[in-house]
């Protein structure tokens, strides 16, 4: 991705991190800021820093991410937020091998309002299904015997009535 | 491939934060790692109304507490009680979840919310033992006698947030409460109708305040640096109270008010109002006496301003960045509003024998784009998108109005909200031709209405959302006149509607409503039943 031409803060700072599989990216500074851990670095490091090394995410997965803190760059005003609450619904909307990577790197780079959106999307597939309906969904493998089952359905009979 | 279960317990557990409890006990269900994971799960939720007998629910709390105790070592981080009982054994086990919760040293949260109506419940004093930890307390109909004891020595140094209501705490109690949390960002105070004068101002950083329903209460005086958000009704037992407010320090910071259902001195918003210079947003509901309003405020973004009666028609509105601005009386008081920002208006009035300020109105906003129009007669509305002051419109000056410059899509949510509350009999959408933008906006309105009706259905009726009633079907047709007359409507509304027969296409569409079932015909998000349940953070009103 390379840094951004739009907006308005086209010359605001820019910064540089590398993936895991040492691809480089450059940045607005407003945008990887969204990052608490990135925060931290580039105040460790002050000025002089070359390129913040993200050991944890891979490209693909640092692209997303990059593109929902450049979405999420300045402060939404009250007539927008309808607007980023469609943007942010399309966002969470990807395959789950794509979603979990994200969320392990939302939970790595410390975005917890991306966090919040992506385990809100995951709850969202849950809730409401019985257990035959979530573990098809995520292909749980259900390792109980028939006896333990029972036993723990007796117990939680409330939650399925 | 099971990706899911292989995400780090931390994660997985945030997941279960966004749950409803149901689900959450559902999830122990699915394998072992997800027995595991829920149980030690930090957030402990018992809610009587999933449990149809009293006593399944007092054994579930019985065994969920035995179960615990086990694993000790792990604590509870948030225990969330709700409760609908007057059991005294219960109220045993209250205790006893207490004692077992506050040896913990990572509680963070309590909330008991309970309903009752004969014993009283008193917390044991042992919540004292998590004071440090806790930064959250949401107490709902829990006596607080066994705190009176150690008042002058509590100490909450990390309370962010606590919550108040329905109990029979006095002036002086609260007082040294408040005097031990330091660090309150959030205080809420409802229905406490002990309370005859209350002071905040130790908060520095106090966020939010509101002050609802009590009725005692005749003097409230604020003095918090930070405070953004002031919230005040007056309003108990259909009465309003006056009471002296005061907001003397807070003038800097504060972004929304909100005041319902009390007196105020005369010229004192007016005053207040000009000293709040970050003022956002305003909202006024009943509030008597008030006859003389103008507004001066640079940096105003919504003004609501609902059944101010005395309300004269020297209203002036001086807000230039102000771009919403909802107003529902019986009738219209505006000469001047000066903005050239509004964007969303809403006017909502009884036109009575005004129709020339309406028409002066209706000249002064010419800029407004897309105007929506709603004639009412009781459940009755017939919607349009133009409004021409013809004879024939004239003549309908009992019905109410309502104009607004709300995009379809908002304006057709805002008829079906708790803002009209009314659950329309019959509804008449009157479009230039059918496959309009504004039909459109409406079918899917319904649609949407009766997708959220079948998903309420599913949770046995609970739902944040309820309002007691829910849509059963609906029936779309042409004007039915004999039921126009049946219903004794008046000759200037059926001679309207000829007109509007010739000018537009008509939908005539009748709503059938039916109580939900496991309601009890409730508005549901205030009773106990409903409310909550699908709220996973528990941050209700």
């Amino acid at each position: 991705m390379a840094s951004s031409t739009s907006g308005s803060s086209s010359s605001s700072k820019v910064v540089k991190i590398r993936s895991s599989d040492n691809e480089n990216f450059e940045v607005e500074e407003a945008a990887a800021a969204r990052s608490e851990t990135i925060k931290k670095l580039l105040e460790d490091v002050g000025d002089d820093a070359d390129v913040i090394p993200l050991p944890n995410v891979d490209a693909k997965t640092l692209v997303k991410v990059m593109e929902w803190c450049k979405k999420h760059m300045d402060d939404v005003d009250e007539l927008n937020k309808e607007e980023m609450k469609t943007w942010d619904a399309e966002f969470v909307d990807m395959d789950q091998s794509c979603l979990y990577n994200v969320l392990l790197a939302a939970n790595f780079l410390n975005i917890k309002e991306l966090l919040d959106q992506l385990t809100q999307k995951v709850a969202d597939m849950i809730k409401g299904k019985s257990p035959e309906e979530i573990r098809a969904t995520f292909n749980i493998k259900n390792d109980f015997t028939p006896e333990e089952e029972a036993e723990i359905r007796k117990q939680n009979a409330w939650a399925f009535e | 491939m099971d990706l899911i279960s292989e995400l780090p317990e931390a994660i997985l557990h945030h997941i279960l934060n966004f749950l409803p409890t149901k689900d959450v006990a559902r999830i122990s269900c699915l394998s072992k790692t997800w027995r595991g994971l829920s149980s030690s799960y930090a957030t402990v939720n018992l809610i009587q109304a999933f449990f149809n007998h009293p006593s399944v629910f007092r054994d579930f709390m019985n065994t969920t507490l035995q179960s615990r105790l086990t694993k000790q070592h792990l604590g509870v981080q948030r225990l969330k009680l709700y409760i609908n009982s007057d059991d005294p054994e219960l109220y045993n086990l209250i205790d006893r979840w207490i004692m077992f919760v506050t040896s913990s040293r990572r509680l963070e949260e309590v909330r008991i919310h309970l309903v009752h109506t004969s014993h009283w419940y008193y917390l044991p004093a042992e919540i004292l033992r998590a004071s440090k930890t806790l930064t959250t307390l949401s107490l709902y109909e829990c006596e607080l006698d066994n705190l009176a004891a150690a008042a002058t020595s509590i100490d909450f140094p990390h309370l962010q947030y606590l919550s108040m209501r329905d109990i029979d705490v006095d002036d002086t109690l609260l007082h040294n409460l408040l005097l031990g949390c330091p660090l309150l960002v959030y205080l809420k105070i409802m229905s406490c109708n002990r309370l005859t004068s209350l002071e905040v101002s130790n908060l520095q950083i106090l966020k939010t305040i509101k002050v609802v329903f009590c009725s005692e209460l005749k003097r409230l005086k604020v003095r918090a640096p930070s405070l953004e958000t002031f919230i005040f009704s007056g309003w108990s037992k259909g009465r309003c109270m006056p009471c002296e407010i005061d907001l003397e320090a807070c003038n800097t910071a504060l972004k929304s008010l909100s005041l319902s259902d009390t007196k105020l001195p005369s010229g004192w918003l007016q005053n207040q109002i000009t000293k709040f210079v970050a003022l956002e947003y305003l909202k006024l509901l009943r509030i008597e006496t008030l006859e003389v309003l103008k507004i001066s405020s640079p940096k105003l973004k919504r003004l609501e301003i609902t059944d101010c009666r005395d309300l004269g028609p020297t209203t002036e509105i001086d807000a230039p960045h102000l771009h919403e601005l909802d107003y529902i009386s019986n009738k219209l008081p505006f000469y001047s509003v000066s903005t050239s920002n509004l964007k969303k208006a809403t006017f909502w009035f009884q036109p009575g024998d005004h129709f020339t300020l309406l028409e002066e109105f209706l000249r002064r906003t010419s800029y407004l784009q897309d105007m929506k129009v709603a004639i009412v007669w009781d459940k009755r509305i017939i919607i349009t998108h133009e409004l021409e002051l013809n004879d024939s419109v004239v003549a309908l000056k009992d019905c109410r109005f309502m104009i607004s410059t709300m995009n379809s899509a908002d304006w057709f949510t805002y008829l079906f909200s708790k803002k009209t509350s009314c659950y329309w009999e019959k509804m008449y959408v009157a479009a230039y031709d059918s496959s309009s933008g504004f039909l459109k906006a409406f079918h899917e309105k319904v649609l949407k209405m009766k997708m959220e009706a079948r998903k309420a259905l599913y949770n046995n009726g609970l739902d944040m959302n309820c309002r007691g009633l829910y849509l059963d079907d609906v029936g779309t047709g042409s004007i039915n006149w004999a039921e126009e007359k049946e219903k004794r409507m008046s000759r200037s509304w059926i001679k309207l509607l000829k007109e509007y027969e010739k000018l537009y296409n008509i939908t005539s569409v009748d709503f059938k409503w039916v109580p939900r079932p496991g309601c009890n015909g409730c508005r549901c998000h205030i009773c106990l039943h409903c409310r909550e349940i699908g709220n996973f953070n528990g941050e209700f009103e």
